[in-house]
C-alpha cells in the first residue's frame, strides 16, 4: 500500500503520518502539487493521496485535475484535506475526482474512518500490522 | 458551584430510573451538579432545589429538560462502518428480495438521537438503492428526548463539525445545502424520516412492525431487568424476516430466548429463531 502526503506544511505532513503508525503502508512525502507529481511518477504511482488544496507552486485541485488527465497509473483513491469548506469548493475537488474531503484540524480517528469507507474495511491495510 | 444535595440526587435518581430506565449510578454528584445548573440557566430556576421541587411535582417543561440534561446524545453520521456496510452489502439486498412483491420497507431507529442515524439510512437508500425510488420505504425515528433533542433531528440542519464526522463529502454536497455556518439536509431526504417520542419503556403496541430495526447505544445505559424488558417487546416490532441492529459493544447474551445472533456481512444482529 503507497501512500502519498502532500502539504506544504512539514507540520501537518508529521501529524497525517502518525494516522498511520502501525499500520502497513510506505508513505511518500511531497511539499506542492508539483512535487507530488514528480513523486507520484517516481514511485510508480500509488494508492492513495491524501492532499492540501493551497500549496506554492501548483496546489491540490490543479494536482488532482492533472492526476486525472493523464497520470499513466491506475487512479489511485484520493483524500482531499483542506480549510476550505465553502460547499463550491467541495464540489469542485469532488468533481476534480477526489474520493472524500476533510476539513482541518481533523482526528486521526476520522480520517482512519474514511479510509475504511473509501478503501472498504477489509482492506489489507487495516488487518495486516506492519512487520 | 451550588451542588446538589443527597436527598435530591436520589429523588433525581428516581426520577430517571422510573421515567426512561436510566441508571445513574454511583458518584456523579459533580456532573450532575454541572448539568442540573445549566437547566436551572435556560429554564430560569433560581436553585437546584428549586428545580429538583417543580420536578417532583411533575413539572412537563421541567422534566423534559432535565431528562435531555442527564441522557447522552452522542451520536454522528454513518457511526461504525460495520453495521452500515452489513445493510448496504447484505441486509437491504435481502429485505428487497423478500419484500419485492409487496414493495414495501419499514425501518424503525429507536433512540434516534439528534437523527444522524436514520438520516445516514435514508441517505444510504437513495444513493445506493435506485430500485427502491418507487417503493414505500417508511423510516421511523424515535427518541425520548422530545425536546430539543427531536427539534434538531426534525430540523435537519447540522454544523460543520457535525457534517465533518463520518458523513463522506460525496454525500454531503449531494444531500446537503450549506446555510451560513450550517449544513441543511435536503427535504427529500428528510420525507423520508419521521419523527416522533417513543420511550422504550413503554413502546406503542400500534407502533406496527419492521423489517430492519436499529436500537444502538442506548442499552448500556440499562440495567439486566430493564434491558430485559425492552428486547422482549422491541422483538415484537421485529418482522419475522426481520434484523435488529444493536451498538458495538451491546450483546444480548441470554437476555432474550426469542432472539438470535447472526453475523452478517461482517455486522452483528439479531434475528428471529429460524429467520436465516
Ligand atoms: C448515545 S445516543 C445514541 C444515538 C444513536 N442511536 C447512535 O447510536 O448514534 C442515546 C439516545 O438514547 C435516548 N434514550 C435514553 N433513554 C431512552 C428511553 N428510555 N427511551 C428512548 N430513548 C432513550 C437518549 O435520549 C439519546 O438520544
Amino acid at each position: 500500500m503507497k501512500v502519498l502526503i502532500v502539504d506544504d506544511s512539514r507540520f501537518v505532513r508529521k501529524v497525517i503520518r502518525k494516522c498511520f503508525d502501525g499500520l502497513d503502508v510506505n508513505l511518500r512525502e511531497a511539499a506542492d502539487g508539483k512535487d507530488a507529481l514528480e513523486n507520484f511518477r517516481s514511485m510508480g504511482g500509488c494508492d492513495l493521496i491524501l492532499t492540501d488544496w493551497n500549496m506554492p507552486v501548483m496546489d491540490g485541485l490543479e494536482f488532482v485535475q492533472e492526476l486525472a488527465r493523464d497520470s499513466g497509473f491506475p487512479a489511485p483513491k484520493i483524500v482531499m484535506i483542506t480549510t476550505e469548506n465553502e460547499q463550491f469548493k467541495i464540489v469542485q475537488a469532488i468533481e476534480a475526482g477526489c474520493d472524500d474531503y476533510m476539513m482541518k484540524p481533523f482526528q486521526p480517528d476520522e480520517l482512519l474512518n474514511r479510509l475504511r469507507n473509501i478503501l472498504g474495511p477489509d482492506h489489507e491495510m487495516f488487518s495486516k500490522a506492519r512487520a | 458551584m451550588p451542588s446538589i444535595t443527597t436527598g435530591e440526587l436520589n429523588l433525581l435518581k428516581d426520577f430517571l430510573y422510573r421515567t426512561a430506565g436510566i441508571d445513574l449510578g454511583e458518584g456523579k454528584e459533580y456532573l450532575v451538579s454541572a448539568r442540573l445548573n445549566e437547566v436551572c440557566r435556560t429554564l430560569q430556576i433560581s436553585s437546584i432545589s428549586n428545580l429538583i421541587g417543580q420536578l417532583h411535582r411533575g413539572k412537563k417543561a421541567v422534566s423534559v429538560a432535565v431528562l435531555e440534561a442527564m441522557t447522552t446524545n452522542e451520536t454522528s453520521f454513518f457511526r461504525d462502518a460495520g453495521p452500515f456496510g452489513a445493510i448496504t452489502t447484505d441486509i437491504l439486498p435481502d429485505l428487497i428480495e423478500k419484500n419485492r412483491s409487496k414493495k414495501q420497507l419499514n425501518i424503525w431507529c429507536a433512540a434516534c438521537s439528534t437523527g444522524q442515524e436514520p438520516y445516514s439510512l435514508a441517505m444510504t437508500i437513495r444513493d445506493r438503492f435506485p430500485e427502491l425510488n418507487n417503493w414505500r420505504v417508511k423510516i421511523l425515528a424515535t427518541d425520548i428526548a422530545e425536546g430539543k433533542v427531536l427539534e434538531k433531528a426534525r430540523a435537519g440542519t447540522y454544523t460543520q463539525l457535525e457534517v465533518s464526522r463520518g458523513l463522506p463529502a460525496p454525500l454531503l454536497i449531494k444531500y446537503f445545502k450549506q446555510k451560513g455556518r450550517d449544513w441543511e439536509i435536503s427535504q427529500d431526504i428528510r420525507d423520508m424520516v419521521t419523527f416522533k417520542k417513543v420511550n422504550l419503556l413503554e413502546i406503542p403496541a400500534f407502533l406496527g412492525t419492521f423489517d430492519l430495526l436499529l436500537c444502538r447505544n442506548v442499552l448500556i445505559y440499562f440495567d439486566n431487568p430493564t434491558k430485559q424488558r425492552i428486547l422482549g417487546s422491541l422483538q415484537k416490532h421485529l418482522c419475522p424476516q426481520g434484523y435488529l441492529i444493536l451498538g458495538g459493544s451491546e450483546l444480548l447474551l441470554g437476555l432474550n430466548q426469542k432472539l438470535q445472533r447472526y453475523s452478517v456481512g461482517g455486522a452483528t444482529c439479531y434475528r428471529h429463531e429460524g429467520a436465516a
